[in-house]
C-alpha cells in the first residue's frame, strides 16, 4: 500500500535579493495514513516550508510530491485549494480565528470552500451538527456563541483544531499548535490532538518543543534544510 | 447568494468604514440626480416656451435701427428731451398685406401692436401689455377662450372698444368675479370685456420673453386708430413711431419655414431703409435648444463622471485598506481552499454590493434635495423613472471597476506570507 504523503527529493528555493535560499533540499520522505508524525529542527531549518509544502500552500522547486498517488506538483492552483479544501486540515501557531465571528461560525468557515466527493458531502444542518458535535469535542459547548476575543489561548487552538476537522479531512497538518500555551494547556492540546489521531486522522506536527515531539509516534528532524533523522 | 450574505455580513462588521466608503457613490448619484431632475425643469420650460410661440409660425419682430437708437441717445445727451422728433421705423401693415399677396405658403397672419399700460377695472388696477390684434390670434398662437369670446371682425371694422382679458391680468382685476361685460380703463379710455383667455405661459427665447397672460387684447383697428400713429388727439400711442411690434405669419407646413423666412427677409430688406425688423423660426430655436441641450447633457455627464470617478477612488482605497487589514484572513481563507477566484469574488461582491447600496441612498438623496430645492425656488421638479436604475446601475460598474484592482491584489498574494502578516 502506497503512503498517503510521499515526497521524493523535495526541493524549495526562495529566490530573494540577496540570493537564493535554499529552504529545503532534497527531502524524501513517506508518512502514512492514520500516522501523527512531528517535525522538530531549529528555527528556520525549513519546518514550516516543509509543512506549507505538504499542505499544497506551496510548490516544490524540485522533486516529487504525491498525495495519495496524486502529482500535487502536477496540480493547477485550483486543484491545489480543492486537495486543500478537501483533504487538508490546518491548525495554526496564532490560530487565525475570524475575530468578528462566533465560534461556531469560526468552525463553520472551513465548510465555505470545499467541495467534498467520495460520500463526505453534507448537507449544511449536517455541517451545523458536525461543528457543534466538534465544539463539544473539545469542550467549548458552553462557549460556542462567544467570539475570540472571549476565549483564552488555549480555547482558541481548540476552535483551530475543531475547523480543521470539520471537512473530515485525511490529514491535520499542525504548525507550532502549542507554541502560544503554558504547559498545562499545551498537554491539553496535544492530548485532543491525540484523540482524533486515534481515531484515524493523520497529522503531522510542527513543533520546537522536543519534549513534545518525544511523545509523537514518530519526528523527522531537520537541520538546515534536510532530513537528519 | 452565499456570498451575498457573506459581503453583508463583511460590511456589517465594520458599518462606519463601510458608510464612509460610501459617501462618495451616495453624493455623486445624489448631486447627478439632483441636477437631472433641475435641469430638466428648465428645459422643459425652455422649449414649451418655444413651442407655444408655434412650431408653424415665423416670427416677424420690430427691431429699432441703431442708427436711429443713436440719434435718440444724442438727442438726450443735448437736453432736448422735449424735442418730439420720430422717425417711423419697424414692420408695417403695408408689409404685411406685401406679404399676404405675394407670398402663397402663408396662411395666417396675426399683427401685434403692443405697449404696457395701466388698466384699471373693479377697483384694482393692474401692470399689464396691451396688444392691438387681429380675430385670428387664438387661432395661430394655438391660445384658446375661457369665457365668452375673442375679437371678431365686426368689431375690427367698428373699431369697437372691447378687450380681452388674459389668465393674468383677469384674476388680477376681477379676482371674485367674471370680468365679462365689466368695464376696464385703459389710458383714458373705457373697454368692455368681452372674453378671458386660458392660461398658457411665457413665451418666446431667452432675451424676448412675452407673458400672454399678463396681457389686454384688443381689436387691432382699434388699438391703431385710439392709440396709434393716426390724428386722433387723444391717440395714446401717438408718438409710437411702430406700427407693428410682432407678427406671426402661419404657414401651411415646416417645410415651408425656411423659405418663407427668406422670402419675407429678402422683400422687407427691399421694401425697408433701415435694418429694423428681425426674423425668428420659433422651430429653429428648438434645434438650437436641442444643439444647447446636447452640449449641456455633455457637460453634466462629465460632472457626473467626475464625481464617480471620485466616489471610485474612494472605494478603491478602502478596499486597498480592508484587503491589506484582512491579510490573514485572506491567507487562512486561501488554507481553508478559497481558490483565486473565491477571493476575487468576496471583495468584488463586497465592493458591489456597497456601491449598489450607496447608488441607491444616492438616488433618494438626489431626489429628496431636488424636491427640496424644487420647494424652495417654487419649481415642479420632474422625475426620470429611469434615473433609479441609472443610478443604481451605473453604481454598481463603479463597484465592479474600482472594487476589481483590489480584489486582484488581495487574490495575487502568497497565501503563506498572508497568514504570517498577522
Amino acid at each position: 500500500m502506497s503512503a498517503l504523503i510521499h515526497l521524493e527529493n523535495a526541493a524549495k528555493v526562495y529566490k530573494m535579493r540577496g540570493g537564493d535560499v535554499h529552504a529545503l533540499k532534497g527531502i524524501t520522505l513517506d508518512i502514512d495514513s492514520g500516522e501523527f508524525v512531528s517535525i522538530v529542527g531549529t528555527s528556520g531549518c525549513g519546518k514550516s516550508t516543509l509543512l506549507y509544502v505538504l499542505g499544497a500552500l506551496i510548490e516544490t522547486t524540485g522533486g516529487a510530491y504525491q498525495f495519495d498517488g496524486a502529482s500535487v506538483e502536477d496540480m493547477t492552483d485550483i486543484n491545489r485549494a480543492t486537495l486543500r479544501g478537501q483533504d487538508i486540515g490546518f491548525v495554526f501557531q496564532s490560530f487565525h480565528l475570524v475575530p468578528q465571528l462566533s465560534v461556531v461560525k469560526n468552525v463553520m468557515m472551513a465548510a465555505r470552500y470545499c467541495t467534498p466527493s467520495n460520500g463526505r458531502a453534507m448537507s449544511r444542518r449536517q455541517l451545523k451538527k458536525r461543528a457543534m458535535e466538534l465544539i463539544d469535542r473539545v469542550g467549548l459547548s458552553e462557549r460556542r456563541r462567544h467570539r475570540p476575543i472571549e476565549l483564552s489561548n488555549g480555547q482558541m487552538q481548540r476552535v483551530a483544531i475543531a475547523r480543521a476537522l470539520l471537512n473530515k479531512p485525511r490529514v491535520l497538518l499542525a504548525d507550532e499548535p502549542t507554541g502560544n500555551l503554558d504547559i498545562k494547556t499545551r498537554d491539553e492540546i496535544f492530548e485532543t490532538l491525540k484523540e482524533f489521531n486515534a481515531e484515524g486522522t493523520t497529522i503531522v506536527m510542527v513543533t520546537h518543543d522536543p519534549e513534545l515531539a518525544e511523545r509523537t509516534p514518530r519526528q523527522i528532524r531537520l537541520s538546515d534544510g534536510e532530513v537528519v533523522q | 447568494m452565499k456570498l451575498l450574505f457573506e459581503a453583508i455580513g463583511n460590511l456589517m462588521l465594520h458599518k462606519t468604514r463601510s458608510l464612509l466608503a460610501a459617501l462618495g457613490i451616495i453624493f455623486g448619484v445624489a448631486s447627478v440626480i439632483c441636477m437631472l431632475s433641475i435641469s430638466e425643469v428648465a428645459r422643459q420650460d425652455v422649449v414649451q416656451r418655444i413651442e407655444r410661440m408655434g412650431v408653424n409660425n415665423v416670427i416677424l419682430d420690430t427691431v429699432e435701427p441703431e442708427e436711429i437708437r443713436a440719434a435718440s441717445r444724442a438727442r438726450l445727451s443735448e437736453n432736448n428731451e422735449t424735442e418730439t422728433k420720430f422717425v417711423k421705423y419697424g414692420v408695417t401693415r403695408s408689409d404685411l398685406e406685401t406679404l399676404r399677396t405675394n407670398v402663397e405658403a402663408i396662411r395666417e397672419i396675426v399683427p401685434m401692436a403692443t405697449r404696457t399700460v395701466d388698466v384699471f377695472g373693479n377697483q384694482n388696477n393692474a401692470n399689464t401689455t396691451a396688444v392691438g390684434t387681429s380675430p385670428n390670434y387664438t387661432k395661430v398662437m394655438d391660445h384658446q377662450i375661457r369665457d365668452g369670446r375673442f375679437i371678431s371682425a365686426v368689431d375690427e371694422k367698428n373699431l369697437a372698444t372691447v378687450c380681452v382679458l388674459g389668465h393674468t391680468t383677469a384674476r388680477e382685476l376681477f379676482p371674485l368675479t367674471t370680468p365679462i361685460k365689466k368695464v376696464i380703463k385703459l389710458e383714458g379710455i373705457y373697454f368692455t370685456v368681452v372674453g378671458v383667455l386660458e392660461q398658457k405661459g411665457e413665451t418666446g427665447a431667452a432675451g424676448k420673453l412675452d407673458d400672454p397672460d399678463k396681457s389686454v387684447y384688443l381689436p387691432y383697428e382699434t388699438a391703431f386708430s385710439r392709440f396709434g400713429l393716426g390724428n386722433d388727439p387723444s391717440a395714446f400711442l401717438l408718438e409710437q413711431p411702430v406700427e407693428v411690434n410682432r407678427a406671426v405669419l402661419q404657414v401651411d407646413n415646416t417645410s415651408m419655414l425656411k423659405p418663407v423666412s427668406k422670402i419675407a427677409t429678402n422683400m422687407l430688406d427691399r421694401l425697408h431703409r433701415h435694418d429694423d425688423f428681425s426674423v425668428t423660426i420659433p422651430s429653429s430655436l428648438l434645434k438650437e435648444q436641442k444643439q444647447s441641450e446636447q452640449i449641456f447633457r455633455w457637460v453634466m455627464g462629465s460632472l457626473a463622471a467626475i464625481s464617480l470617478l471620485v466616489g471610485g477612488i474612494g472605494i478603491m482605497n478602502i478596499m486597498l485598506a480592508n484587503t491589506t487589514e484582512r491579510k490573514s484572513e485572506i491567507g487562512l481563507r486561501r488554507a481553508l481552499g478559497a481558490k483565486r477566484g473565491d477571493i476575487v469574488s468576496l471583495f468584488v461582491s463586497e465592493s458591489l454590493l456597497l456601491c449598489i447600496i450607496g447608488g441607491a441612498i444616492g438616488v433618494a438623496v438626489g431626489y429628496g434635495l431636488a424636491q427640496l430645492i424644487g420647494q424652495l425656488a417654487d419649481w415642479t421638479v420632474v422625475y426620470h423613472t429611469w434615473s433609479v436604475p441609472l443610478g443604481i446601475i451605473v453604481s454598481a460598474i463603479v463597484g465592479l471597476i474600482f472594487g476589481t484592482v483590489p480584489a486582484l491584489r488581495a487574490a495575487q498574494q502568497d497565501p503563506v506570507l498572508a497568514l504570517r502578516s498577522e
